[in-house]
Parts: structure tokens; sequence; C-alpha cells
């Protein structure tokens, strides 16, 4: 089959309504993103109900917007793909039921594809994906590693045994008082601070596992602590050590994996891979590895978008992969299968 | 004129192909929060037998509560899909009017959870006030004060048997006094209860 392909692509899953048209699985004719991150911020998060409402206001506007900006007819798409999961069920079930909606009217097939597998093909924007690969996922729901031996297969090595990454930057942030979403924040005030605190490493039972929860409470008990002993506390010292903690954390454990598999790229993925210090560190371990390419992906396709479902719906549309109309959304859709 | 008929904010699942005030075919099924993978099958079951190829479909008929609050948003999703890519024109009616048809004073009340419903009075297929959300024990107080209402809908709550109602009378009667949408866009379910309610 040739690599020919138009690709309708939603995604929903968690607090971004996404619609993107994807042409031969790297040329992006339109992606259009409507955020929920001003109303998320006023709770201090995402709250499910209140995402599931907003993606119900904002999905027809985002598909003529779509539509329209892409300059396509529905007619000549080969295939309506969205997010099967894993995320808010919610918010899932509208991308889903969008898809269908269209398969339907338009008698397209339909592809579903795995969020953490959009948020890996978002690299074929900027390279070709070189097999075998380890992918390292972080996000505000996912920490993983994924080694790929071939295109669309996917083995996870390791993963989270707590909070995201993501996560436990939201809940830091919160008590450093730095507002949601914590990421940024961090990673900007934390550039202004330098080694003073001292927070404990991480221990995990599998070599490949993160956790970062203890680190988390290690910052909250840090904060109390200088409380207690009336000592101003340096946020930007303390963001500085918290970021070093994490990322000593997910590099460790990238390092390790590679000493397991035998690949001939890495890849970054997810909206934590717009972290400007992890993109720093990781470009700097890599040049320990001569022989395996890194792949950082453009920072318009870090964060959730319907782009990277429709990169990795190619793929998937070609390998035959498909959905009927009886398919449902997945809370905790498994990436391997 | 082929219209399609969809109600999935409560228990059923409803859905209908309507032409000229006829119900042509039809698909009414216990659907308890699996509305969103059984609704596209229906959809497509009720345009087979009705021989009807979907881009004939002229305009849709939706109830936009008041109910639960993922299945409030299913028909609606492929309400404001079907207008955002077809000149197809959008309806909405409530699950109320559905449930109590052609009734006199038929006070309709469907599970809300936590001792409530959704409520309201409907006459004749009209909406007498605005649906609500009531205690159970405010709905027995209703029932006390108004010896000439009918009572239709989760009857179970108030220890009674669940009405039956006539689903093609009713589906013929909100289709009578639907709501044209002017803006798609702006068009969001009737879900009575608060987003933050849900708090988790
Ligand atoms: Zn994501």
């Amino acid at each position: 089959m040739s690599d020919k392909s138009l690709i309708c692509a939603i995604e929903t899953s968690c607090d971004e309504t996404a619609i993107a048209f994807i042409q031969d699985g790297n040329k992006v004719l339109s992606n259009i993103v409507s955020s929920q991150i001003d109303t998320h911020r006023a709770f201090g998060g995402v709250m499910p109900e209140v995402a599931s409402r907003l993606h119900i206001e904002q999905i027809s506007l985002v598909l003529k917007d779509s539509i329209e900006k892409a300059g396509v007819s529905m007619e000549d798409v080969d295939a309506i793909a969205f997010t099967q999961g894993p995320g808010l069920i919610g918010s899932l079930h509208i991308g889903v039921l969008a898809s269908k909606t269209l398969a339907w009217y338009y008698q397209k097939p339909l592809v579903p594809v795995h969020h953490i597998a959009g948020h890996i093909y978002a690299n074929a924007f900027v390279t070709n994906l070189k097999f075998p690969l380890l992918a390292l996922v972080v996000s505000g729901g996912h920490t993983e590693l994924v080694y790929m031996k071939e295109d669309y297969d996917f083995e996870i090595l390791g993963t989270t045994q707590d909070d995201a990454i993501g996560e436990a930057y939201d809940k830091v942030a919160r008590v450093l008082e730095l507002g949601y979403p914590g990421g940024p924040a961090i990673d900007a005030l934390a550039k202004q601070g330098t080694t003073q605190y001292v927070l404990p490493r991480v221990k995990t039972e599998k070599p490949l596992d993160f956790s970062f929860s203890g680190l988390k409470s290690a910052v909250l008990q840090l904060v109390l602590k200088e409380e207690r002993q009336g000592r101003e506390l340096n946020k930007a010292n303390l963001a500085y050590a918290f970021q070093e903690a994490v990322l000593d954390e997910v590099l460790l454990k990238t390092k390790k994996a590679l000493e397991m598999v035998d690949v001939r790229q890495v890849v970054l993925a997810g909206g934590v891979s717009a972290n400007s210090r992890l993109r720093e560190r990781l470009i700097h371990m890599m040049d320990s590895y001569p022989d395996i390419a890194l792949s950082i992906p453009p920072l318009w396709c870090t964060t959730d978008n319907a782009a990277m479902i429709g990169a990795a719906a190619a793929i998937a549309f070609k390998k035959g992969i498909r959905a009927d109309f009886t398919t449902s959304a997945k809370a905790g859709l498994d990436l391997e299968v | 004129m082929k219209q399609l008929f969809i109600d999935t904010a409560h228990r059923h699942l409803t859905v209908a192909c309507v032409e000229n005030g006829l119900i042509v075919s039809m698909v009414h099924q216990e659907a308890f929060k699996s509305q969103s993978e059984k609704v596209m099958d229906a959809i497509h079951q009720c345009f087979t037998s009705a021989d009807w190829q979907p881009r004939q479909l002229q305009s849709v008929i939706l109830t936009e509560g008041p109910g639960s609050y993922t299945g409030v948003r299913i028909a609606m999703t492929i309400a404001k899909v079907l207008a955002s890519v077809a000149s197809i024109q959008v309806f909405t009616t409530t699950t109320l009017q559905l449930i109590a048809a052609t009734g006199k004073n038929t006070f309709v009340m469907l599970d809300a959870r936590s001792s409530r419903v959704y409520g309201g009075l409907v006459d004749e297929g009209q909406l007498v006030q605005s649906p609500a959300i009531y205690t159970i024990e405010q709905v027995k107080q209703f029932k006390e004060a108004n010896s000439h209402w009918q009572f239709a809908g989760d009857l179970h709550l108030l220890n009674e048997a669940d009405s039956q109602s006539d689903i093609r009378e009713g589906i013929l009667t909100c289709i009578r006094y639907a709501r044209l949408i002017e803006d798609i866009d702006a068009l969001t379910p009737m879900y009575l209860k608060s987003g933050e309610e849900y708090k988790s």
C-alpha cells in the first residue's frame, strides 16, 4: 500500500478539543486546538465534568475551523482517526462519537489511536523514525519508557508507580504557590535557582519504573521545616532542586533502559518534553551515545493536539487497524496489544 | 422531509427515522451507560431498515435533557457534528416530553440520584414550566396537592411500578413541538446540575 493518506484526526482525551487533517503521515494541513486551560486554572486542575462540558461547547467550532483551514473536502478523507484512550472518559466520549458520526455520514473507515502512540509519533513531523527505538514519554498523565521494535509495535519497559511527572510538577507548583499548570512555572523559576536544598533520591522496585510521590512529599516536608525554623524559603532554589531531582530520575532510568535494549533512536514525547532543562540535559546525555539518534518533538507538538494522533493514525491505517461503531472510549486503554 | 430523532439523555436509547409525521423505523432499548457504544449502530440500523442514505438526512431532532451528565452529551455531539458538515437542521426537545407524549397534566420524573429527580409538568406535549431538580419528598407533596396530575417516568422512586409510555406517540409529539436551533455552536445540554457538583 502506498504511503499516501489523508487523515482527519480527533483528540479529546483531556482538556483540549482538537481536530487536525494530516496528509501522508507528516504534513499538517490544519491543526486546531481549543484549550480549556483558563477554566481549569481557576480550579487549580482539570475537573472531569467541567472538561466534558467544554468539549461539547467546542466540538462544532473546532471541526468547522479545521476543515476550512485544511482546505479539504470530507469526501477526500481516507480515514477518521480518534483517541480511544487513555484519558477522561467523559471527554473521550465526545471525540469518539464525533468520529463515529463522521465515519457514518461519509462512510469512511475508523482508526482508533492510543494517546501515547500519538505523542511518540509527534516526532514524525521532524524526523524519520528509526527502529528499534526507545521513547521517553513524559506528560501530565504519563511517564513511560516505551520500546518499539518496529513501526506501531509498543512494549512498555517502565512506568510510574504513582504520580505522572507532570502531576508531580503541578503538585509542587501548588506548594510553592506558582499556579497551574506547574511545569512551565517551575522550569522558569528553576533557571534563577542554584544548589541549596537537597532532596532524597527515588527508589523503585523495578529498575525502569519511576516514582515521584516521595519527591513531592519531600518538597512539602522541606517547606514545613523551613517554616518551623523561621527561615525564609528560597523558592527558586527549591524549584531548582526539585527539577534536578525529577530529571535525574528520568534520565537515570532512560540510561538504564539503553543498557537493556539496542536501539537506533531515542525519541522524547509528551507535554513535559517542552521542559527546557529536560531538553538540555537529554541532549547532553545523548552525547555519550554517538550511534543513537535523538529526536525531540517540535514545541508545537509537545502538548495534546490532534496532529500527533493523525501522524500515528497514518501508520495504524496502513497496518489495517480499525474501529467500528461499537468501539468504546477506554479511560485505561493499554498501549501494548 | 427525512428526520432523525435521537434521545440518549436517560436510561434508554431511542433512535427513529421519521418522514412526514410517520415513524419509518425505530430502535428503542434499555441502554444504561452504554448509549455511547450503541447509538451509531442503532442509527445505522434505522437508516438501513428505512432504506435511507446518510446524505438524505435533512434534520435531527434531539432531546437536550434533562439527564445524566454523559448521556445528555451523546445525541448532542452527533447533531453538532452533522450540522457542522452538512446543511442539516437541528431541533431540540426534552426527554420529559418524550415520556409524557400527549398525556394531560403529566408530571414526568427521571432519576437524578441522591433521592432527587429531574422533573417537569407536561400538558398535551408541551412543557408547562421549565424542568427542574426536585427531591422525592417534593414530588410526593405535588402528588398529594394535585390529584388531577398523572405521574410518569421513574415511578419506582415512589415505590410504584415504572410507567410504560407510548414511545411512538412520544417521538411524534416531541417533533411537533421541537425548537429550531439557530446557532448550533451555542447549543448546550440541559444539565440542571452544575459541573462542580461532580468534583471528585
Ligand atoms: Zn498527552
